[in-house]
């Protein structure tokens, strides 16, 4: 009996652990799953050149854009300025943010993409770099330069800045 | 600056369209294209509205700028019979104004500030643009006065002839720089909004 009591006592500590395991990795496959529904990375994790997460880009930003390196200065110090009529980045239901591509006056959930060379892009879903994507130049939490990848809008529109309204300055 | 002194504002709205041929049947209907570099071919202006030296009675000194706005022409006077006459466009139904006032500040490849309703229509768009090839403020910028009004250049040379701005007068790039390159600070500026019956 009491060897019996303790046989079934170890079938069922065998059955806990293997559904423990099939637990824990259901868990880490959801995790992974949140995850990678915001930051899409092309092959094997590729370290990005610029960390930028969805949540710090939802929020209001004063949006400027220059042409010239040597305008950079100025146009951020406009960009504060133009936090008097800011540009809306809303938080996606995907896990991306909510945004403008080039020339569309509606905006749409965008991702964040991370290339093989680490280059980050924003942009719909697809293979990061795409021609409507846009490239993270840089980022500090605070201020945020990208360019376009299409060329021809690059040159239409420049290196745009964003500049969290409220930052400190 | 004591002698500036703008005279009626948006006569247009309130003048009868005769006379100039350029009047309702030109008007054009656009929006500003920031970021729009427009091709050489595009540039290339009717014959009219490329600058030429025309025959001009007037009493104003030399260097003055006269600005005809039912005509959409601008005159450099060269003295009391001859100018430099050069095609621009100039302010839409309730836009246009008249008076004298001086060139205060000139700027090579100006910034702009999309107006608020532009930014409304297209979020997207820079609150300001600094200077460069598609600005809509173009290669040169002549501001007057303390006025919002200014004389510049454009990325949209299909403009130039047409009642199309909030009331600055625009020319073709190359223009403003030739006309930029001849005035000084402290020209005077004589905008004419010729009343019609």
């Amino acid at each position: 009996m009491r060897i019996l009591t303790n046989s079934i006592s170890e079938g069922e500590g065998l059955r806990m652990r293997v559904l423990a395991a099939l637990a824990a990795g259901l868990l880490s496959l959801s995790l992974a799953g949140c995850n990678t529904s915001s930051v899409s990375r092309s092959g094997p994790s590729v370290a990005p050149l610029i960390a930028v997460a969805p949540n710090q880009l939802v929020g209001n930003w004063g949006l400027a854009s220059f042409q010239n390196a040597a305008d950079r200065e100025r146009t951020v110090a406009q960009a504060k300025v133009a936090c008097g009529n800011p540009y809306q980045v809303g938080a996606g239901s995907q896990g991306g943010v909510i945004m403008h591509l080039p020339d569309q006056s509606s905006p749409t959930e965008v991702f964040l993409k991370v290339a093989s060379d680490g280059q980050t892009y924003l942009g719909p879903r697809g293979a990061p770099g795409m021609r409507q994507d846009r490239l993270i130049t840089s980022f500090d939490g605070n201020l945020l330069t990208t360019d376009w990848v299409d060329p021809g809008i690059r040159s239409r529109y420049g290196t745009m800045v964003l500049v969290r309204c409220g930052a400190a300055a | 600056m004591k002698i500036v002194r703008l005279a009626a504002i948006a006569l247009a709205a309130t003048t009868i369209g005769l006379g100039v041929a350029s009047g309702a049947e030109k008007e054009l209907q656009i929006q500003d294209q920031p970021g729009y570099i427009p091709t050489p071919e595009e540039e290339r202006l009717p014959a009219e509205y490329r600058p030429q030296p025309v025959y001009f009675r007037s009493n104003e000194p030399p260097g003055t700028i006269v600005v005809h706005s039912a005509e959409r022409f601008l005159y450099l006077v060269q003295d009391n019979s001859h100018a430099i006459r050069y095609g621009v466009g100039v302010g839409r139904d309730g836009f246009q104004w008249q008076g004298l006032l001086k060139v205060t500040r000139k700027q090579e490849w100006p910034d702009w500030r999309p107006p608020a309703e532009m930014i409304q229509r297209q979020p997207y768009l820079p609150r300001f643009m600094a200077g460069g090839p598609g600005n809509p403020l173009g290669a040169r910028a002549l501001y007057l006065g303390d006025t919002v009004y200014r004389i510049h250049g454009t990325n949209q040379p299909q403009t130039i002839g047409h009642a199309v701005s909030s009331g600055c007068f625009r020319l073709v790039n190359r223009d403003v720089i030739d006309l930029f390159n001849r005035v000084p600070v402290g020209t005077k500026v004589v905008v004419r909004q010729q009343a019609k019956l």
